[in-house]
C-alpha cells in the first residue's frame, strides 16, 4: 500500500473517502454536491485586505471593468449609425471605462493600501472629481456626472459580484466557503441550500445561528475545506458530530441516509412532548420559550408548543430590507408578533449592533466602526443605541405602541453597570410621557428586563435586580467576555466552553441574586437548546429557558423525565468541578444514567 | 520616430468636452500615435478623456499639440477637423 497523499495546498489528489472534523454548528444530515465559493463572500463596504488577496482583487476589479465595457459595446451595437450623437456619449463612456485615471489608479490603491476594489474606485473617484471642480467652464464640469456615472456601473457590477453565484444554481447544493458574514447567511436563497461549510467560525459565531434558525445543517471550522473539494464533488455532512466526509463511498451513503431517516423517526417521537405542560415529574414547572429573529418564525414558535419568544433579536428587521425600517414598520411588526401570540409573553430585545452584527446598514455619517481595533470591547449594543438615540427613541416608541396589542416584554442589552441603566431608563421614561402627551396609548406596565451579559453585570447583579422586572442570562457573550475567548476566531475557539464552571458559577449567581430580589431569571444563549448542557441548567435554579424552536420538544422531553431534586443535585455537582472537561466528563457517565432514553447507547 | 508639434485653436462651441475627447482618443488610435496635449510645461497623452477633459480647454482656446509616431501629419490634420467643428450653435 503506498503512504497516504500528504494534504499539498493543491487540489484533491485522491478519490479516498476520507472524514475531516469540524464543530457541528447546525444540526441535519445531507449527503449531496457541494458548491464552491472561492471567494469568501463579503460585507458591502470599505474594508482593508490581507496582502495574498490583494491580486485575487485587482482580478476582480479588471473583470469588473472588462465586464462594463462589455455592458457598453452591446448597448452601443443596438444604436443606428446615424444616432451619431449617442454613440459618441457612449465611446466616451467606453474610453471612460478604460482611462488610467480610473483604472490604473484604482489598481494602484488596490495594491499600495491593501483595500478593495469598491473602496479603491471611490477612492479615485474621489481624485477625478476634485480637478473637475477647479473646472470654471460649467458645461464641462458638469461633464463629472459621466465619469460618476460609468463609475456607478462598476460599482453596480462589483456589487453583483458578490453574492452572484449562487443565483445561478439551479440544483441543490452544499455550500463550501471560507466564511459568510451573518447577512450573507441570510440572503442565500434557503429552498437551494442543503447545507453550509465553512472553514472559520467558533460555534456561536453568527453564521452558525442564523443556520440554525433556518434549520439548514452546517459544519464550521474545517480548515482548507475550500481547496480540498470542487464543485461538483459529492460529499456528506454530518452536522450534528461536526464531520465531513469528502468523496464518500457507497457505503457510507447508505449508512447515513439511514441515520437521517433514524433521526427523522426519533424528531416524530418526540413531537408527542410538544403538547404536554413543562414540568418535572414532582411538579416543578419551568417555562421554555423561544429565540427568534423574524416575524416570519412565529408559526415555529406555536409547532414547537413554546410558551412565548423569550428572545426576539430585533435587529433582523433593520438589515432585511434595503430600507431602514421606520417607526411605523416596527410598530407594525411588533404588534403582528404580540397579537398572534397573545396572552403569551414576547421578549423583544432592543437593537443589538456593533461587534460583527450587522452595522454597515445602521452607521451613521460620522460613525467609522470599522475602525474600532476591539469592536467587541466597543460601541455596541446598548452603548450603540444610547449613542445613537434617534433610533433607539424609535424602537421604544414602536414598542410601547404595540405593548396594548399583547403581552410585551423589553429587553436591553448589554448592561454593565446601574449607572447606564440609569441613563437606559430615563429615555424610556421619557418615550413613555412624549407619548402619554401625544395621547398615544400604551401599557404603563410593561415589563422591563436587562441581560445579563457583562461580568460585572453578574458581579453587580444584587444591585441591578432592584430596578428590573426580570434578568435574561445572555450566554454567548457572558462566555466570550468571562473566558476572554473570541468565539468567531478558529485558532482559539474550541476554548468557547459553556461548560466552563466559571460559567456555571456565574449563572447560579445571578440566578441566586434575581430570586433574592424576587424576580425571574431566564437564559436565552445558544446553551438552552444544547441538549448536555439543558439538564445542568435546569440544576441551576433558571425559571425559563429560551431556545430555537426546533430545540423546545426535546428540552422538554429531558425536563419531564427530571424531578427537581435529581436536577439541584447536579446543580450543586457540577459547581464543584475544577475545569470544563471535569463537568463533561462527569455528564458522560451522568446523562446516559439518568437519562437512558436521550443519552443512551443510540446516540454516539 | 517622427514628433510633430502643432497649436490648434477650439472653435467647438462647448469646447473640448466628453464627445471630442473621446474624438481626440480615437483619432490617436486611428493614426497609431501617441497624441499629447502641452499644458502647464507638461505633456499629458489624450488617450486619458479624463486628463484631457480636467484641462477644460473652452471654446476659443488655443491647444498645444505634440504628436508622436509615424502617422503624426495625418493625425493632425483629424484633429484640426475635429476641433474646428463648430456644432451645436
Amino acid at each position: 500500500m503506498t503512504p497516504a497523499p500528504k494534504n499539498k495546498p493543491r487540489k484533491k489528489v485522491s478519490s479516498e473517502p476520507r472524514v475531516l472534523h469540524g464543530s457541528g454548528a447546525s444540526p441535519g444530515i445531507v449527503v449531496g454536491r457541494v458548491l464552491v465559493l472561492q471567494r469568501k463572500t463579503r460585507r458591502s463596504g470599505w474594508y482593508n485586505l490581507p496582502a495574498k488577496e490583494l491580486d485575487a482583487e485587482v482580478a476582480r476589479f479588471r473583470n469588473a471593468t472588462a465586464r462594463a465595457e462589455t455592458e457598453l459595446v452591446a448597448l452601443r451595437s443596438r444604436f443606428a449609425e446615424d444616432l451619431s450623437d449617442a454613440l459618441s456619449i457612449i465611446d466616451s463612456h467606453i474610453l471612460m471605462i478604460r482611462d488610467r485615471m480610473i483604472v490604473d489608479r484604482t489598481v494602484d490603491l488596490i495594491k499600495a493600501r491593501k483595500i478593495n476594489a469598491e473602496w479603491a474606485l471611490a477612492e479615485s473617484l474621489g481624485t477625478v472629481k476634485k480637478k473637475f471642480e477647479k473646472i470654471a467652464d460649467p458645461y464641462i464640469r458638469s461633464r463629472y456626472a459621466d465619469v460618476k456615472h460609468v463609475a456607478d456601473r462598476i460599482f453596480g457590477i462589483l456589487a453583483g459580484q458578490e453574492g452572484d453565484p449562487l443565483a445561478d444554481i439551479a440544483d441543490k447544493v452544499v455550500v463550501i466557503a471560507r466564511d459568510f458574514s451573518p447577512e450573507d447567511t441570510m440572503r442565500l436563497p434557503s429552498d437551494r441550500i442543503l447545507g453550509f461549510v465553512t472553514e472559520a467560525g467558533g460555534d456561536t459565531s453568527h453564521t452558525a445561528i442564523v443556520a440554525r434558525s433556518m434549520g439548514i445543517p452546517a459544519v464550521i471550522g474545517i480548515r482548507e475545506i475550500t481547496r480540498l473539494c470542487s464543485t461538483g464533488d459529492e460529499i456528506i455532512l454530518d452536522g450534528f458530530n461536526g464531520r465531513v466526509f469528502l468523496d464518500p463511498t457507497q457505503d457510507q451513503k447508505k449508512q447515513y441516509r439511514e441515520y437521517k431517516r433514524q433521526h427523522q423517526v426519533f424528531s416524530d417521537d418526540i413531537a408527542f412532548y410538544i403538547q404536554l405542560s413543562p414540568e418535572t415529574i414532582d411538579g416543578h414547572r419551568v417555562r421554555l420559550m423561544a429565540n427568534i429573529e423574524t416575524a416570519g418564525e412565529l408559526d415555529a414558535v406555536m409547532k414547537y408548543g413554546a410558551e412565548g419568544v423569550g428572545l426576539f433579536r430585533s435587529e433582523f428587521d433593520y438589515f432585511q430590507r434595503n430600507v431602514r425600517p421606520d417607526e411605523n414598520m416596527l410598530f407594525t411588526s411588533y404588534r403582528h408578533m404580540l397579537a398572534t401570540l397573545d396572552p403569551l409573553p414576547v421578549t423583544i430585545r432592543t437593537l443589538d449592533v456593533g461587534g460583527d452584527k450587522f452595522v454597515d446598514q445602521l452607521r451613521s455619517g460620522s460613525l467609522r466602526l470599522d475602525l474600532e481595533r476591539n469592536p467587541a470591547l466597543g460601541l455596541r449594543s446598548i452603548r450603540y443605541t444610547l449613542h445613537e438615540q434617534v433610533l433607539f427613541i424609535m424602537q421604544l416608541r414602536a414598542m410601547l405602541r404595540a405593548s396594548v396589542h399583547g403581552r410585551l416584554r423589553i429587553l436591553f442589552p448589554m448592561i454593565s453597570s446601574q449607572g447606564e441603566f440609569a441613563r437606559v431608563m430615563e429615555i424610556f421614561n421619557r418615550v413613555k410621557d412624549d407619548l402619554a402627551g401625544e395621547g398615544v396609548d400604551f401599557d404603563n406596565g410593561v415589563e422591563v428586563g436587562i441581560m445579563v451579559e457583562v461580568p460585572s453585570a453578574v458581579i453587580m447583579a444584587d444591585v441591578l435586580a432592584g430596578g428590573v422586572d426580570f434578568f435574561s442570562i445572555g450566554t454567548n457573550d457572558m462566555i466570550q467576555y468571562s473566558l476572554a475567548i473570541d468565539r468567531g476566531n478558529e485558532y482559539v475557539a474550541h476554548m468557547y466552553e459553556p461548560l466552563h464552571p466559571a460559567v456555571l458559577r456565574m449563572i447560579k449567581q445571578t440566578v441566586d441574586a434575581g430570586h433574592a430580589r424576587g424576580i425571574e431569571v431566564g437564559l436565552c444563549g445558544e446553551m438552552a437548546g444544547d441538549v448536555i448542557a439543558v439538564p445542568v441548567l435546569l440544576g441551576l435554579g433558571l425559571d425559563d429557558l429560551s431556545m430555537r424552536p426546533s430545540a423546545l420538544p426535546f428540552v422538554k422531553r429531558l425536563l419531564r423525565h427530571s424531578n427537581s431534586r435529581q436536577l439541584n443535585d447536579l446543580g450543586g455537582r457540577v459547581l464543584q468541578c475544577s475545569d470544563g472537561p471535569e463537568v463533561r466528563s462527569f455528564l458522560d457517565s451522568y446523562l446516559p444514567r439518568t437519562y437512558p432514553e436521550e443519552f443512551g447507547p443510540h446516540h454516539e | 520616430m517622427n514628433v510633430l508639434e502643432k497649436t490648434i485653436t477650439v472653435d467647438v462651441y462647448r469646447g473640448v468636452h466628453g464627445r471630442v475627447a473621446a474624438g481626440l482618443a480615437r483619432i490617436a488610435r486611428q493614426h497609431a500615435v501617441r497624441l499629447c496635449i502641452l499644458h502647464d510645461d507638461e505633456e499629458i497623452d489624450c488617450s486619458s478623456v479624463l486628463d484631457v477633459l480636467s484641462m477644460a480647454f473652452v471654446s476659443g482656446a488655443q491647444v498645444k499639440f505634440r504628436i508622436h509616431g509615424k502617422g503624426a501629419a495625418g493625425a493632425v490634420a483629424a484633429v484640426e477637423k475635429l476641433l474646428a467643428q463648430r456644432g451645436e450653435p
